[in-house]
This record gives C-alpha cells, sequence and structure tokens, in this order.
C-alpha cells in the first residue's frame, strides 16, 4: 500500500491507484485546517470513482482527515448520473474520466451536472477542442464525445454534460515531436443569462490582438438563453491554436463569481494566455500535459516520444506520481534551442482486462 | 551578509544543459510535491490545478529549503509567465506562426 500525507494530488491519487490496482492511504489531510478533512468535491469525486467501479473499497475516518481506497475493477456503464455540485466544476470530474474510461469493462456513458465554465477546472469547451484530440491519437477514436446539454456558471451551475467513452483493449505508442507552426486560432465566446453583447465584447478584444500575428482567427460566439443557460449569469472565451502539425494549445479565462473586469480585460487576457502557450511550445499545451504523460506510460512496449513546452508544476509532481504506482521513468530531455522538453517512455503494456469480449 | 547566505539556494544544478531528470526525480525538490510534508495542506485547491489555468504567476512551490523555486525559475523549463510585451517574446513568436505566404502554401 502506497502512503500519502496531506490534501494535495488527492484526484492524481486516486486515478494512479485506480490504473494500476495498488492501494493508497493517505493521510492528515488538511488535519490543521479550521474545516479539517475532505472537501465536499473530493467526496464527491470519490461517490463518481464508486459509481464506475466495482469492488473498490472506500474507508474515511470520522473527521475525514484519512482515507485509505482499495482499488476495484473499473465497469463504466451506460444512464450513469451524477451530480458534481457547484464547488468545483465539471472539468475536474471529467478529466478524470478521460483516464479511467478507456479501460473501463463496457463503455461509459455518463451526464454530469454542475459547473460547465469556472475559472479553476477545465471546461467543456477546452476539453472537447483540445484534450480529447490529444487522447484520439493515443487510439481512441470511435465513439468519444463530449457534449454541452446546458451550460451552468458559477455560483449555482445548473449546467448539464454527456460524456461517451469507448473502451480499447489498448492504447497506441505515439511520436509527438514535430510541434509545426500556428496555422489558425478558434474560439468560442460564451455567455450565458446575460447580454449577448458581453461575448461580443470579449470576442472582438480577443480577436483584434491575435490578428496581429495570423490572419486565421476564427471565434465565435455562443449564446444561452431559457432552459439551456443555468442558473447563473456568466461569460468567458476559451481559444484554440491549431498548429500545421495537427497540435492543439489552448487558453481560456471565464468570469469569476467575485469577478468585476471587464469583457475587454478578459477578452485581452484569454489573448494573452494563448500567447503565452505558443510561445511556452511544445505539442501538447500545459493543460494536458499530465494527461498525455499518463498516457504514454499506460500504451504498448513500444517507445513514445512527446515535447512539452515548459511544464508545470502539476505535471512534475505527476511524473513522480508515475514512478511511485506504475515504476516508470522517462528520459527527460531538454532542447535548449526551442526551450522544450522531450519526454521519451517505454510503455508499460497496460491491457484492458475488464472488457467483457477479448 | 547574513541574510544573503540564507537566501542562497542550498543546492545547485550541477549538470549544463540542465539536468531535468535530477529536478523532477532527484531528492533535492522532493519538498515541492509535500509528499512527506504537513506543507500539503497549505495547497486548499486540491492541486496545482489552479496553476494550469489563467498564467502562472500563483506558482507556489513550497520548500523547506526555501530555493526550490529559484532553482526550478534557473531551469527555464519550468512554467513561469513570460513578458509578452517584451522584444524577444515578440520575435519568437513571429516565428512560431506560419507566415503568410506559408498559409497559401497549407491551404488555410
Amino acid at each position: 500500500m502506497l502512503k500519502y500525507q496531506g490534501s494535495t494530488h488527492f484526484r492524481q491519487r486516486v486515478i494512479c491507484s485506480t490504473l494500476s490496482g495498488k492501494a493508497i492511504r493517505i493521510t492528515n489531510i488538511r488535519d490543521e485546517d479550521e474545516k479539517p478533512g475532505l472537501r465536499d468535491y473530493e467526496a464527491s469525486f470519490l461517490r463518481l470513482v464508486d459509481k464506475i467501479t466495482n469492488g473498490s473499497k472506500i474507508e474515511i475516518n470520522t473527521t475525514g482527515t484519512t482515507i485509505t481506497y482499495i482499488p476495484g475493477i473499473i465497469i463504466g456503464g451506460k444512464n450513469i448520473a451524477h451530480d458534481c455540485g457547484n464547488s468545483r466544476g465539471i472539468g475536474y470530474f471529467v478529466e478524470a474520466l478521460i483516464c479511467l474510461g478507456p479501460f473501463s469493462k463496457t463503455p461509459l456513458d455518463i451526464t454530469l451536472n454542475g459547473i460547465t465554465n469556472n475559472d479553476i477546472d477545465l471546461t467543456i469547451d477546452t476539453i472537447r477542442t483540445t484534450t480529447l484530440p490529444i487522447i484520439r491519437k493515443f487510439g481512441l477514436e470511435e465513439g468519444l464525445n463530449i457534449k454541452i446539454l446546458k451550460r451552468g456558471a458559477p455560483p449555482n451551475g445548473g449546467g448539464s454534460v454527456n460524456f461517451k467513452c469507448p473502451i480499447v483493449p489498448q492504447l497506441k505508442a505515439v511520436q509527438l515531436i514535430d510541434e509545426g507552426k500556428i496555422r489558425r486560432i478558434r474560439g468560442i465566446a460564451y455567455a450565458t443569462r446575460i447580454s449577448p453583447q458581453f461575448s461580443n465584447r470579449v470576442l472582438d478584444k480577443a480577436k483584434g490582438i491575435l490578428l496581429e500575428h495570423t490572419p486565421d482567427v476564427y471565434i465565435s460566439s455562443d449564446h444561452y438563453k431559457g432552459g439551456e443557460s443555468g442558473l447563473s449569469p456568466g461569460y468567458g472565451l476559451t481559444l484554440v491554436a491549431e498548429t500545421t502539425s495537427g497540435c492543439c494549445l489552448s487558453a481560456e479565462i471565464m468570469s469569476g463569481e467575485k469577478n468585476s473586469e471587464s469583457p475587454e480585460d478578459l477578452g485581452e487576457r484569454t489573448a494573452y494566455a494563448l500567447l503565452e502557450e505558443i510561445a511556452n511550445g511544445g505539442c501538447i499545451d500545459s493543460h494536458n500535459q499530465s494527461l498525455a504523460l499518463l498516457f504514454m506510460v499506460l500504451c504498448p512496449e513500444d517507445i513514445s516520444k512527446i515535447r512539452l513546452g515548459r511544464i508545470t508544476p502539476y505535471t512534475i509532481e505527476f511524473i513522480r506520481q508515475l514512478r511511485d504506482f506504475f515504476g516508470v521513468t522517462f528520459k527527460i530531455q531538454p532542447d535548449s534551442e526551442s526551450k522544450t522538453v522531450l519526454f521519451t517512455c517505454l510503455g508499460i503494456g497496460f491491457k484492458n482486462l475488464a472488457r467483457t469480449t477479448f | 551578509a547574513k541574510w544573503k547566505e540564507k537566501m542562497k539556494p542550498n543546492f545547485t544544478i550541477s549538470n549544463n544543459p540542465v539536468n531535468l531528470t535530477k529536478l523532477i526525480y532527484g531528492d533535492d525538490l522532493s519538498n515541492v510535491n509535500n509528499k512527506n510534508s504537513k506543507k500539503g495542506n497549505d495547497q486548499d485547491d486540491d492541486d496545482f490545478f489552479t496553476v494550469r489555468k489563467g498564467g502562472f504567476s500563483s506558482l507556489k512551490l513550497s520548500s523547506d529549503k526555501g530555493s526550490a523555486k529559484d532553482a526550478l525559475d534557473s531551469a527555464k523549463y519550468i512554467h513561469s509567465t513570460h513578458d509578452l510585451k517584451s522584444e524577444e517574446i515578440k520575435e519568437l513568436l513571429k516565428k512560431k506562426f506560419v507566415s503568410k505566404g506559408e498559409l497559401e502554401s497549407v491551404g488555410a
């Protein structure tokens, strides 16, 4: 059993534990905090893991400061519904489902309710436009889909998302070395329960900045009203830069709960965030680095190679978790010319033993 | 001065170019992940997901040695915010985009 302390990287540990089959024990979870123990979103996440697995055992002490998790088999299934609450976005839960879903017994078809766009977690737009294309490169092509049924902004949410994930017997090793050049930029400016003027103002400002770099910029305005607009007003912008080699880099900023910045400021900030991602380089943007590395590890016993831009602290910790759970150490080569980093590893040959047909 | 001594990193990056493998897997930065430290509770946001969005100015790398962040920054391969208005970055961005002539050739 692997033992950890503290509340950080909770989700990483549960995901790696479920995939590797190694039990974990996490102690001292916010034990010195005014409100000790697991947060409601963490408890909700454990409930979700419990829903899509069979035979997993979760033990939490009375104060919630210690948890023991013995993983079971991922079963997936249809017509599953989960209420994600309003503390974190649906993206927080979907990211975990993307990691676990391909290795379940039956294809996963789940509806998640809560906040679709917030400023903490990846939004569903980014997951749809950037994360899913990345995992398609690993062999998950048909049946992978995420659909926004209703938008939900913080604080009250009210959004709904349907996520479908196929199963695979094994992933495919990848070589993503050529980052290419940015050929076009696409985006979605959304607004719910407020005037469509907000998304248009965000869009105009961002487009103005991006047009200085490339003429091929198209940002669509997505305005929701009535039953599809959730329970709270909100607006935001998601941008995706596509390269000549088929890589996608994304950036997004959503209006915060207590955020008083103007739509123009938000548009400007998002455009600069995208330029920052582009300046960082690499074939995978900073949001999806960890996911790509996880799938590299789970690949067949073949060499996978990926070029990443500047690595985030989250990724650094994830690399360490991968070593703990799967025993895989990456070969990490900095490329001083492009200021990118090449990650190479030999996959562990992870097979989906849960699936019903062989 | 004494305070200067205190501010000095407790370890140095020995290899040039930067040995990222050592930085990431080595014991020097074991405190960054808070694995064996109660400082894990300082990060109330479950993990570094907040750092992944909306710029990286909120980079938090707690270390008992107090020097981890400096070392990481010096590595230049770890996330930090660019000055996008600097000439250097403007030049870099120019190279990252397809030029108009190339755009026609890729069929955009």
